[in-house]
């Protein structure tokens, strides 16, 4: 009776950690679009994106802040989403996508597309040309999937040092690639690439940031459908074959699912740290593993992580605006630190 | 095959169903490699695998999912996982929430874990552990007989980190599965509790099965002291209880 008991004041306290969660993530939403060098009131917001307030506060609302709250929107989702299924299918707690080099993969990609992609836009149809960013981002980011996963085939089970070592070769040899892009690009380049490659809400215009939300919709689905299959394979891969599972289609989806979400999100706003390393973590201190409540709430807490990151940015020293990246990594990195030092990892995941 | 040597060569077995068969043999004998054949997961490179004349490589992961369970050797337990939601994941989705929570309470009560329904796995000992897992595959099994399946259990050293309280409650439980019709092959090392277990004995030496028969012939020292290389004691059954001690050098 008493572990009944214990159960139902576990669950109460996380329906309300949601509550607040949900919570958090209107007022960051709300403050996102009032807050700034041009303040909007709240109660003027409606009325001001219907454009029957101020001009100036209209065009500021729906050039700079929409976009750029719909770009947090999509970035929170996907790169939280995006780690906490990749740690499911790694079972690897560390499994982030920044830190395991798909971002890289997806930096690489964009920055070639930044660099190059002048050539090969102009032999492209006028419709297809937006779309080259977001598909050299993806392209780049499963290159680097398909890498780690064939790395995690031997023997069924990846260690952390394996996958962290590989992480680190990857983004060296992807960060030295964009250093010899960024070396022979002209001056106009070299401007967009360095706001772009320390991640940024604020740099992406509409088409952009539209194409990553709806990315972003397309494969958030895709990775959430995976919940189950993904608590099977916390007991290993051949046990989740023995379950049932058809464990390749999962990890071919999952693949699948990450390289878009990432993808679209790293081509509008730059390489983001940490999110999916932090979000995921903190869903499962609160909500426990089952991934059928963790991959939800791993979105809220990375949304939430996201907004607030970009409002202190914004907040610091107005006008100015260090990179989104650059708070991001500053929470993350620390909080990386605390998890090697907390946690058993190692040999947790070897037994 | 590892490598290009092959670990298991000329092997010709027929299971039926309600029987138990107990894989004997020393270590590296494969007794391993043919469970992971029956379960399907690895696929021979020569021969063929029928589960009930259907080939085993035409079933997807989910059909062979649905028609045996298996309990593999040293499961691992996924941290933060409570005991009803590990066992729960054998549950095909198929069943409906209220049939799988039964499910989920009648094999929790037949391996004596009821009351840690809402302890995590990770919390409880090795052996606490291990029948958690015996839990898992019965609920897995019984799921798969709701859908029409639920044929086949095997099992890899199912009394492996268990006291011998717990072993006699494992032997129970693979006779009472075995009584309903399900076809059970265990993977086991204690000759005492293959001899307790089976009604049929798989012996297995360097990839081949060496001899295959009824139990109560197979379990002699005669036969099994030239494969181990130890002389053995057969007590003489008692009331159907066999035990096979090991005569291990004394200094």
């Amino acid at each position: 009776m008493g572990e009944c008991g214990g159960m139902a004041t576990v669950r109460r306290r996380q329906r309300l950690w949601i509550v607040f969660l949900l919570l958090a993530v209107g007022l960051l939403a709300l403050a996102a679009l009032a807050l700034g060098p041009v303040t909007i009131q709240p109660d003027r917001l409606l009325s001001t994106l219907l454009g029957q307030g101020d001009t100036v506060a209209t065009a500021v609302l729906w050039v700079i802040r929409l976009p750029r709250l719909l770009l947090g929107l999509a970035a929170g989702t996907a790169l939280a989403i995006s780690g906490a299924a990749l740690q499911g299918i790694l079972r690897n707690p560390l499994a982030d996508p920044g830190l395991i080099g798909i971002t890289a993969g997806a930096s690489l990609g964009s920055v070639m597309v930044i660099v190059l992609g002048g050539t090969i836009a102009e032999v492209l149809p006028m419709a297809l040309r937006p779309w080259l960013l977001p598909v050299a981002a993806f392209l780049g980011a499963a290159l680097v999937i398909a890498l780690v996963f064939s790395l995690a085939q031997r023997d069924g089970k990846t260690s952390v040092a394996t996958l962290i070592l590989a992480g680190v070769a990857i983004n060296a040899t992807a960060y030295a690639v964009i250093g010899g892009l960024v070396y022979i690009s002209d001056d106009d380049q070299l401007r967009d690439l360095t706001f772009w490659t320390m991640g940024a809400l604020a740099g992406a215009g509409w088409p952009l940031v539209l194409m990553a939300a709806a990315l972003t919709a397309l494969s958030a689905p895709l990775l959430a459908g995976q919940a189950q299959a993904l608590d099977m394979l916390q007991l290993g891969e051949r046990a989740a074959f023995h379950t049932g599972l058809d464990v390749e289609r999962c990890k071919r989806r999952v693949a699948l699912g990450t390289a878009i979400a990432v993808g679209a999100v790293t081509s509008a706003a730059g390489p983001i740290g940490f999110i999916g390393l932090v979000a995921p973590h903190l869903a499962r201190l609160v909500f426990g593993p089952r991934h059928a409540v963790l991959l939800p709430t791993a979105i809220l807490m990375g949304i939430a992580l996201v907004l607030a990151a970009d409002l202190a940015v914004r907040l610091v020293a107005p006008p100015a605006e260090p990179p989104l990246g650059l708070a991001t990594s500053l929470i993350g990195g620390p909080f990386f630190l605390w998890l090697l030092l907390r946690s058993p990892i190692d040999h947790q995941r070897r037994n | 095959m590892r490598g290009r040597r092959p670990i298991l060569k000329g092997i010709n077995l027929r299971l039926q169903p309600g029987q138990i068969t107990a894989v004997i043999g020393p270590n590296g004998a494969g007794k391993s490699t043919v469970l992971a054949c029956l379960s399907g997961a690895l696929v021979p490179v020569r021969g063929t695998l029928r589960l009930a004349g259907e080939r085993l490589c035409r079933l997807s992961a989910a059909e062979l999912g649905r028609r045996r369970a298996v309990l593999e050797q040293s499961p691992i337990a996924p941290a933060g996982f409570t005991l009803s939601a590990l066992v729960a994941l054998g549950i095909p989705r198929q069943v409906p929430p209220r049939q799988a929570q039964a499910l989920v309470g009648r094999a929790l009560t037949s391996v004596d874990l009821t009351d840690h329904a809402h302890q995590t796995v990770d919390a409880l000992s090795g052996g606490g552990q291990q029948r958690a897992h015996l839990a898992r595959v019965l609920a897995q099994l019984w799921a798969g007989q709701a859908l029409g399946g639920g044929h086949w259990l095997l099992l890899d050293e199912p009394t492996a980190h268990l006291d011998l309280a717990h072993q006699a409650a494992v032997i129970r439980i693979a006779h009472q599965v075995a009584a309903e019709g399900v076809g059970v092959v265990v993977v086991v090392h204690d000759l005492t509790v293959a001899a307790a277990l089976a009604s049929h004995v798989a012996l297995m030496q360097s990839g081949c099965v060496v001899a295959w028969g009824p139990a109560d012939q197979l379990l002699q020292p005669v036969v099994l002291e030239p494969v181990y290389g130890l002389p053995l004691l057969r007590n003489e059954p008692t009331a159907g209880r066999t035990a096979i001690i090991p005569l291990f050098p004394v200094l």
